[in-house]
């Protein structure tokens, strides 16, 4: 069992929340699809951090939604939540728990994109914004902070 | 020589060259006479921001406010690279030469400092590129079991096959 409580394998029907800091990763327009850049790994990295939320409210969300920004001095603008199942569906991605400390409550991590930015073979980018594509197609619509 | 046309029809509104796209301009002969014309002339006028559309104007705006938040590295909290000015003029030179009558893009920024342009219609309809500071563009493109992924490199025109997949776009979409 991890801190949170949550059981350390990520199940397939749990939903996991991608939280976004900044208001050019979701298109502008009802009804506020998320773009690719939601969904994009971080610099030298093939893991993308999210957060377990299934069976939890939409302030419960909320809440570590900004617990999580607020550690990278960040503004909360909104997330969009994901499947397990689907995501696993998408080429090798992975779902994996991550709880390494208390500050780490329900984070997990998808895992398995093709490559680390920045891409050294001009090709490559172009398979990850596909990957990162099938993440915001699988994805729900935004939920907007106001 | 360019040939004078007359126009027989209101233009329903519209304000300008810029904004002849009602639906007989678009599908008809003299429409697309009219409209090449207009396209030619917009592109001598490239960078001129009192030529541009509002809309176009917006988006340019929107591309330079992200160029200024993502110019310092680590714009994302977890070590993004800076946005470079030549990454940003490159993304604008692509808004330049995208014709009227096609959707414009949501701009975004990656975290190899690339921007990033989207159009999303539909389930299942999407375009993504992403431009780097040497003119680089990666892409993919998805409509509906169609998918595509690439990499082009602009100079001064989009490439065809971009400005085929912008086209199924629809412009209020």
């Amino acid at each position: 069992m991890l801190p949170s409580g949550l059981p350390e394998e990520v199940g397939d029907d749990e939903l996991v929340a991608r939280f976004a800091r900044h208001d050019s990763k979701y298109f502008k327009r009802p009804p506020y699809r998320p773009k690719y850049g939601l969904f994009i790994p971080p610099r030298d990295s093939t893991a993308l951090s999210v957060s377990r939320v299934s069976g939890k409210s939409e302030a419960v969300i909320r809440e570590i939604g900004e617990h999580v920004v607020l550690q990278a001095g960040d503004k909360l603008y909104g997330w969009a939540t994901l499947l397990v199942k689907d995501v696993r569906a998408i080429r090798s991605l992975g779902v994996v728990s991550d709880e390494p400390d208390d500050h780490h409550h329900f984070h997990a991590h998808i895992t398995g994109f093709p490559l680390k930015l920045p891409a050294t073979v001009p090709t490559e980018k172009s398979e990850l914004i596909q990957v990162c594509e099938d993440l915001a197609e699988a994805a729900s619509d935004m939920v907007l902070v106001s | 020589m360019q040939a004078t046309l007359p126009i027989t029809h209101p233009l329903r509104g519209q304000r300008g060259p810029d904004h002849l796209l009602t639906d007989e301009l678009v599908h008809s002969a003299e429409g697309k006479a009219v409209n090449r014309a207009s396209e030619q002339q917009r592109q001598m006028r490239n960078g001129s921001y009192w030529f541009d559309p509002i809309e176009r104007r917006d988006l340019k705006a929107s591309l330079r406010a992200l160029g200024h938040t993502c110019a310092q590295a680590g714009w994302d909290g977890e070590g993004a690279a800076p946005v470079l000015p030549l990454t940003l003029e490159h993304a604008i030179r692509f808004i330049d030469a995208l014709p009227m009558g096609y959707a414009e893009p949501d701009p975004g920024a990656d975290p190899d400092g690339e921007i990033s342009l989207s159009w999303i219609g539909n389930k299942g309809h999407r375009l993504s590129l992403s431009i780097g500071p040497t003119g680089r563009i990666s892409f993919a493109y998805r409509i509906g079991p169609r998918r595509r992924n690439g990499t082009e490199w602009f100079s001064d025109a989009i490439p065809e096959e971009l400005l085929e997949y912008i086209g199924t776009f629809p412009i209020f979409g």
